[in-house]
């Protein structure tokens, strides 16, 4: 069930809201879980009940490691988080990485093996994730007492379930003592907002992007040429796409956990207004970024073990979370690919300490330009990220920057010849222009979600972020303007949905 | 302004809205599906998309006009079959079921179904047949339904495009 569908906004989510909040009040915040528990598994089931044994298989072996490494003897832990941990790798290699990596052996081996890859669970890649975490955490003796039922809820709650943002028990199950038994008005008023927010990117400023991004991504795939202005404004779209999508998801998901008093971690922060790669990360998927950091860079050394050694731990963490996203060499070339310009932005960052003021201190213009050069370095990053193949992802990027001989100024020339095929051109163009313009606005200019809403506390955030001042203006407050303003937003978006649109990050 | 007034408010101006949008397109009717079938001239008496939403205005037409012939096909049907033409003979009332594009048998199969379901006047059926599409079909017969018909909440996109 998708969150942008009438099933879920007029079917699934007034129901959940009523049955939790009428069994919480009769009979007590234990049976409200299990309630919300029982409606996230129907809720996962939708798609393919399939998937629904696999999540419960999963859920109960890790309870299972889970309560052995908070009661268990310290000698017997560290096996019991090895066979959790492989438990949970195999699982997520077996659905999502065995086709690729036989496909990759065989062809090395000299060997056709094929292997029909089987339909990947929704969200296996988040949930497992998590419960790595909350193993890694268990062993390292953070978590102190388990109870199936919270566990069951931190694992499956709907809002977070498919696609993230990645919790930490420490940031959730906590919240679980505090449930609220009957609806706050305040949870609902702030949640309702977020949510109309969140459907209003995904159906109105995502879905649209992707007129403009699909024909080109095809074309590559069938092997035809792709010209300079086409591949600019496909990657430009599929950069504001993938963005509004996966931001709308976001505050869709923190704005449905609010409706039951749980807030969500930051996941998500204005990451096309960062003035270099460094900065992107610690706005983009907050939390798959602190997962790869505490989970994959800090045990490998992270910058404990000098320059070069960072570097390299660096480059190898982006090449998992590359690999994370799919099982293609496309994701892990974009891995590498943001670990090298990481590594090279760390490196800049390094010699400018030594030679001269700090880049924190650089004057508005500079950062201006550095975003846009981050913004570009980024998008054309995504071309790898949304490419099906690395060839068409070649197609592209050499149209982008005229590589291998291709002449930026193709277009006019092809179609110069025939004055409808140069008119149409043109209205792609021009059309394209006005949209990119649009969504780019709202991407660079407008403040996001969590300043609106930062006197409500919208989610746990790790540190401050530090925001212009002139964003700081705009704030939601609980009065008759935003209400009547965020009901239109979630109209038009409501009248917007027409067919099923899952999120991108649905896939991973 | 408190949290419960701001949720009233919200929840009221949403469904007021909502109201609005809803009797506008009732009334303006552009397709000519509304149950309500009023029309004044120059505010909804044309219906200008009603050719280009054959899949929603089809299966209405049909249950309203109650037709005692139907001309099933492609686009070449639509454009070259005119219903009247038989209004003298035993096949009249005819109606024009023609679709755009709609030259697969598991599709115009669905359609047969609805029309069979509403109705009830129905006695002939006339099919543009294409012979590869037919022989294609019987190696490979695929069963299609149509969704629910509702005046208000239709699908936009064909039912093909799914």
């Amino acid at each position: 069930m998708l969150f942008n569908s009438f099933q879920f906004i007029f079917g699934f989510l007034p129901t959940i809201c009523i049955a939790y909040f009428v069994i919480a009040r009769f009979w007590g915040d234990r049976a409200g879980m299990l309630t919300l528990v029982v409606g996230s598994l129907f809720f996962y089931g939708w798609w393919n009940e399939r998937y629904l044994w696999i999540l419960l298989l999963s859920i109960a072996c890790n309870a299972g490691f889970a309560i052995a490494l908070i009661r268990g003897e310290q000698k017997q832990r560290l096996w019991v988080l090895l066979v959790g941990l492989g438990f949970n790798l195999a699982l997520l290699g077996y659905f999502k990485y065995e086709s690729f990596f036989a496909q990759n052996l065989g062809m090395l081996l000299g060997v056709d093996w094929h292997i029909a890859q089987e339909p990947l669970p929704l969200g296996i890649s988040f949930f497992t994730f998590q419960k790595i975490a909350f193993l890694v955490d268990a062993y390292l003796g953070g978590v102190v007492a388990f109870d199936l039922l919270h566990y069951s809820l931190f694992v499956t709650f709907f809002p977070q379930l498919i696609a993230g943002p990645i919790v930490r028990h420490n940031e959730i199950i906590p919240q679980f003592a505090t449930l609220p038994r009957t609806p706050r008005a305040s949870d609902f008023a702030i949640g309702v907002s977020i949510f109309a927010i969140g459907l209003f990117k995904k159906v109105c400023l995502a879905d649209p992007s992707a007129q403009w991004v699909h024909p080109v991504f095809s074309a590559a795939a069938s092997g035809q040429a792709v010209g300079f202005v086409d591949a600019w404004v496909a990657a430009l779209a599929y950069s504001f796409q993938l963005y509004f999508d996966f931001s709308g998801y976001t505050d869709m998901a923190t704005g449905l956990a609010r409706l039951f008093g749980i807030v969500l971690p930051i996941n998500f922060y204005s990451p096309y207004q960062s003035v270099n790669i460094i900065d992107f990360w610690r706005r983009w998927h907050i939390s798959l970024s602190r997962f790869l950091r505490d989970f994959i860079y800090i045990p490998l050394g992270g910058n404990r073990r000098g320059v070069v050694r960072r570097y390299v731990n660096l480059s190898i963490a982006m090449l998992l979370g590359g690999l994370w996203h799919g099982a293609a060499w496309t994701f892990v070339v974009w891995g590498a690919v943001h670990g090298l310009m990481l590594a090279l932005n760390h490196a800049w960052h390094h010699l400018r300490r030594r030679i001269g003021p700090p880049p924190e201190s650089d004057p508005a213009i500079v950062r201006v330009t550095a975003c846009a050069v981050t913004f570009t370095a980024v998008t054309s990053a995504w071309v790898l990220f949304r490419a099906s193949s690395l060839d068409s992802a070649a197609t592209i990027l050499s149209a982008m920057y005229g590589i291998g001989g291709q002449d930026v100024l193709r277009p006019v020339a092809t179609y110069w010849g025939s004055q409808w095929n140069l008119l149409n051109a043109l209205q792609w163009a021009e059309s394209s222009a006005i949209w990119l313009l649009l969504v780019g606005s709202v991407a660079f200019i407008l403040p996001n979600t969590y300043q609106l809403f930062r006197d409500f506390r919208p989610a746990l955030v790790e540190r401050p972020f530090e925001d212009a001042a002139f964003k700081l203006r705009l704030r939601w407050q609980p009065n008759r303007r935003w209400a009547v303003g965020l009901s239109l937003m979630l109209l038009i978006a409501i009248l917007r949905i027409r067919e099923l649109s899952p999120f991108i990050y649905f896939q991973f | 302004m408190r949290f419960g007034r701001y949720l009233t408010v919200m929840a009221s101006s949403w469904l007021l809205m909502a109201v609005a949008v809803a009797a506008v397109n009732v009334a303006v009717d552009a397709i000519g599906i509304s149950p309500v079938r009023v029309a004044v001239a120059g505010f909804n008496e044309w219906k200008p998309l009603h050719g280009e939403y054959d899949w929603i205005a089809k299966r209405h037409d049909v249950r309203r006009q109650q037709p005692r012939t139907i001309f099933m096909g492609s686009s070449r049907i639509k454009q070259s079959v005119d219903p009247k033409l038989v209004v003298d003979t035993g096949f009249a009332p005819a109606y024009n079921g023609g679709i755009n594009g709609s030259a697969e048998y598991a599709e115009l199969g669905a359609y047969l179904q609805d029309f069979l379901r509403t109705d009830s006047n129905l006695q002939h059926v006339f099919i543009e047949v294409f012979a590869p599409v037919l022989l294609s079909h019987r190696t490979s017969p695929r069963k299609r339904e149509l969704p629910p018909i509702s005046p208000i909440l239709y699908q936009c996109s064909s039912p093909r495009a799914a």
